[in-house]
């Protein structure tokens, strides 16, 4: 019985100062969108990373004594191996041909005594993993009659460890953000336990255990972290709401139908649990050591 | 009810508060604890309500050793416990009905109980139609019964008032004084310390005289 009361006690210190209440919890608010909107952009930028077209080729290039029979040899091998997603053959006069027509030459084929260009194969894989390619590079070297072969590896490597990167910080900004949010849930509690002083003194001298005491201003850390939670996802649901149709207009221009990520239910009851636990957190060390202190002081 | 047996209270610093008492009150008895100032009477008074815990001897409350008591087992004891102030410690942040149901809150009564309680207290000291009053609006003889229907309230067997009439007039002390006599007729067991001579000498009651930390007969 006493949970409710307490609960209802804790809405009620929320309201006495409110103004006081309300930069708490925009504090605390603000402090939280941060991370949860960078896990929001990592999200995005991993989901468009993912949904690029072609974001890695690998080129076989074949050794210039290459019989042509041995084009369908090639096709049947690379049929068997996994992690291709497709495999196109480029002709060495193919080649010339569009090279003299990027050139702007129009008989460079004429002008040179032979062409220099070999047949090649122009390998989509089907992962973006570094590994994966790395090992799919390996195989297609081992193939008869191949001269070189050049992975586009370089730029998916990059990408991977720029998210990683990104990830990263964001534990880290997360970690950083946590301990400023338990300290600022610490210190609310703690001005509040000083302000009902004579209430916890006169309630330990007639019996009150340290649940009775402890247990409002606990309610009262989780409730402002659950709220400050609840403001960090309105902000960003805010920011969203801006952005999509500056996004819709890039993505229009990449001839993409990227649409921009929203935090999932789970995200969001993530979020609203991990600040309601912050909150609770500051609130159980400020408890415990503002009450020692005061009971240190009779 | 309660009984000492050569307690010694030395505080940090040195000071020797109590110096090797030893009494027994007897469950239904009223005393008077009187002597000087720093005679050792609100000392004596916060050992018996584990305020304070005595450096030597033991201090038994109900047949509980209250000195060697836990930490958790404390507020269990206080809610058996009328504990009543020179300076009254009644919150201000509420009206004098609320500060009444704090113990009974505290206790985990139920809403309904807890009123009818609350008023049958107020009842009993005379403040049942200031309910709704705040206590700065109340006199100091006014505070005192308050503090006093808050100590009782929780109809505790024992109840321990520490200079309850040290800020009062001789008329609102006598009052408080006949209040605590009505009490110890229903059978509580009742410790006021005092150095209010007059209210002693009014009645035949047991005393208990300290003089600098010792007992005196």
């Amino acid at each position: 019985m006493h949970h409710r009361q307490a609960l209802a006690s804790s809405f009620a210190q929320l309201f006495k100062t409110p103004f006081a209440s309300l930069f708490t919890l925009l504090a605390i608010g603000v402090s939280l969108s941060l991370p949860a909107g960078l896990y929001l952009l990592l999200q995005n930028v991993t989901q468009i990373a993912g949904a690029l077209p072609a974001q890695t080729e690998i080129t076989l290039f074949m050794q210039n004594d290459a019989a042509p029979a041995g084009n369908d040899d090639i096709k049947r091998r690379l049929a068997n191996i996994a992690d291709i997603r497709s495999a196109r053959f480029i002709s060495r006069q193919a080649a010339l041909a569009s090279l003299s027509e990027q050139m702007g030459i129009s008989d460079l084929a004429s002008e040179l005594p032979e062409n220099p260009l070999p047949d090649a194969w122009v390998i989509i894989p089907s992962t973006s993993d570094p590994v994966a390619l790395k090992q799919l590079a390996a195989n297609l070297r081992t193939l008869p009659r191949v001269a070189t072969v050049q992975a586009d590896e370089l730029w998916a490597k990059r990408l991977y460890a720029l998210l990683a990167l990104g990830r990263y910080m964001l534990v880290m900004l997360a970690i950083i953000l946590a301990v400023a949010l338990v300290s600022i849930s610490g210190n609310t509690i703690r001005l509040q336990i000083l302000t009902r002083h004579a209430e916890i003194e006169v309630s330990r001298l007639i019996g009150a255990t340290y649940g009775y005491i402890r247990r409002p201003f606990l309610y009262f850390g989780a409730l402002q972290g659950l709220l400050g939670g609840l403001i960090a996802w309105l902000a960003i649901r805010i920011a969203l709401v801006l952005l999509e149709p500056r996004m819709a207009a890039v993505s229009q221009l990449y001839a993409s139908r990227y649409r921009l990520q929203m935090l999932s239910v789970r995200d969001v009851a993530l979020l609203l649990a991990i600040s309601g636990a912050i909150g609770w957190l500051g609130a159980y060390l400020s408890v415990g050591r503002t009450l020692a202190q005061i009971e240190k002081t009779p | 009810m309660i009984a000492l047996a050569h307690v010694s209270k030395r505080y940090p610093g040195g000071y020797e508060a109590l110096k090797d008492i030893s009494l027994d009150i007897a469950a239904g008895e009223m005393v008077f604890l009187t002597g000087h100032s720093g005679a050792g009477k609100s000392t004596l008074i916060k050992l018996i309500a584990a305020i304070e815990r005595p450096t030597g001897g033991t201090v038994t409350v109900n047949r509980q050793n209250v000195g060697k008591l836990r930490r958790g087992a404390v507020p269990y004891l206080r809610r058996n416990i009328g504990l009543i102030f020179q300076d009254h410690k009644l919150l201000f942040d509420r009206n004098v009905i609320q500060n009444v149901l704090l113990p009974l809150h505290i206790a985990g009564f139920t809403r309904h109980d807890a009123g009818a309680r609350a008023r049958a207290a107020l009842d009993k000291v005379g403040l049942l139609q200031r309910e709704k009053a705040h206590p700065v609006a109340l006199s100091g003889g006014e505070q005192q019964r308050l503090c006093i229907a808050r100590a009782i309230v929780s109809r505790p067997a024992l109840l321990l008032a520490d200079e309850p009439t040290g800020n009062l007039d001789s008329d609102s002390a006598s009052e408080i004084m006949v209040l605590f006599k009505a009490f110890n007729l229903a059978g509580t067991t009742v410790v006021i310390s005092t150095h209010d001579d007059a209210a002693i000498l009014a009645g035949n009651t047991r005393t208990i005289r300290l003089d600098h930390g010792s007992l005196q007969s």
